[in-house]
């Protein structure tokens, strides 16, 4: 008769247990499952604006892109070096000896734009052409210049005159 | 509307406009942006004051591209060193014919009100003065050839300088067979190079705008032949740096075995 208590304590103790999850504190009482409206979203007709405004950027950002149908012709300099020019291969502004360029000098470079030698300066003792220093720096400004020509010439003559029909 | 129908609708009107309004602006009638001609007294009828104002407009845009190109070659003309009197006085001129020409087909055209003088006009900015096509190339390659002729007569006087060291080096016992071979090289590209750019001004300063019409490749001739004289005179240039190593170079000792 003396365990019937103490087997019912351990019950107790047992079932608190099981049953201490679904209690609802005083704390959270006024939860509920019901949807309530979110505050910090926008409103129906605020979403409509923003999706507007964004199809509008997006539709400015390619007219943008769209641009003019016939851009005007740019006018070609008459002395301006072009970009990848044969000038660029001949640094007709490098004045004095040592400062045109690298290619061998056993041979005449044929080709147009080939890079030119270097200048050596004459060792003591040796035979050498006085004055030629600055007289070669001139012959390379100047074919620097023809090239130039040459490739402004050809740049003129293989754009369309562009007649209208 | 429940929120998902209100989202798809707006996405859709979104997409809607991203297509819809380029498509819009692309489809839609090229306006002239010049007044010139709404004051036009002819008062013709409404799609053909547009095709007017269109073509009117890109004329002057085509003139507009014209006289700055010609200024600043005219420019170019007046500054380059290089040029001959002469060729300078030709090119001058040329040039400023032609935007004389130019300049008062703009006037013509801005005045214009039947379609037919406007399209003479417009023509005529193509056809009767071949700025692009004849002119401009033109001063190019004869400031290209006066400037050729200045390098050749350069390594003239380097050659007779060349050919001064290697006397001299010669006189003292120096073997220069080399050097004067590479000499006599030099020279005869030189020579090549001068008569190639020589012949390139006669040969293009008469050309007229009919000229072109009648043979596009008028030109074709004087680039060739500048570009042999590039060749030419560049190869002359190198011979002169070779001489010159050659003859800085210490001749090799000779002293007797013993």
């Amino acid at each position: 008769m003396t365990t019937k208590p103490r087997r019912r304590a351990v019950l107790t103790r047992r079932s608190r247990a099981l049953h201490d999850s679904l209690t609802i504190a005083p704390d959270h009482q006024g939860v509920n499952s019901t949807d309530t409206p979110r505050p910090t979203r926008p409103a129906r007709t605020g979403r409509l604006v923003l999706a507007t405004v964004a199809a509008g950027s997006a539709a400015a950002l390619l007219l943008a892109g769209c641009g003019s149908g016939a851009p005007a012709r740019p006018a070609p300099a008459a002395a301006a070096p072009a970009p990848g020019a044969g000038v660029a291969a001949d640094p007709a502004g490098a004045p004095g000896p040592g400062g045109t360029a690298t290619a061998p000098s056993g041979a005449p470079a044929a080709s147009a734009g080939a890079p030119r030698t270097a200048l050596p300066a004459a060792p003591a003792g040796t035979a050498s052409a006085d004055g030629t220093d600055q007289d070669l720096a001139a012959v390379d400004r100047a074919l620097g210049d023809l090239d130039t020509q040459l490739t402004d010439a050809d740049r003129d003559v293989a754009t369309p005159e562009g007649d209208l029909r | 509307m429940n929120p998902l129908r209100t989202r798809l609708a707006a996405a859709a009107l979104g997409a809607g406009l991203v297509i819809a309004v380029p498509a819009a602006a692309w489809a839609g009638p090229l306006r002239s942006t010049t007044s010139t001609s709404s004051t036009a007294t002819a008062a013709p009828s409404g799609s053909t004051r547009l095709t007017i104002d269109d073509l009117r407009t890109k004329c002057l845009a085509a003139i507009d591209v014209r006289l700055p190109a010609l200024a600043s070659a005219r420019s170019d003309v007046a500054a380059n060193p290089f040029l001959t009197d002469a060729d300078r006085s030709a090119l001058t001129t040329d040039i400023d014919a032609t935007t004389t020409r130019l300049q008062s087909l703009q006037g013509e055209i801005r005045a214009d009100t039947d379609l037919a003088s406007l399209r003479d006009h417009c023509r005529s900015i193509f056809a009767d003065n071949r700025v692009f096509a004849l002119v401009l190339p033109r001063t190019r390659l004869v400031v290209g050839a006066d400037t050729a002729t200045a390098a050749g007569a350069k390594l003239t006087g380097i050659a007779q300088k060349l050919a001064a060291a290697v006397d001299k080096a010669r006189a003292a016992g120096r073997d220069v067979t080399q050097a004067q071979a590479d000499l006599d090289a030099m020279k005869a590209q030189i020579a090549s190079g001068s008569a190639a750019a020589g012949t390139v001004p006669g040969s293009v300063l008469g050309l007229t705008p009919a000229d072109w019409n009648a043979n596009h490749d008028v030109l074709t001739p004087a680039r060739q032949q500048l570009r042999v004289a590039r060749t030419d005179l560049k190869a002359a240039r190198d011979l002169a740096v070779k001489i010159r190593t050659e003859l800085r170079t210490p001749a090799p000792s000779t002293s007797p075995q013993a």
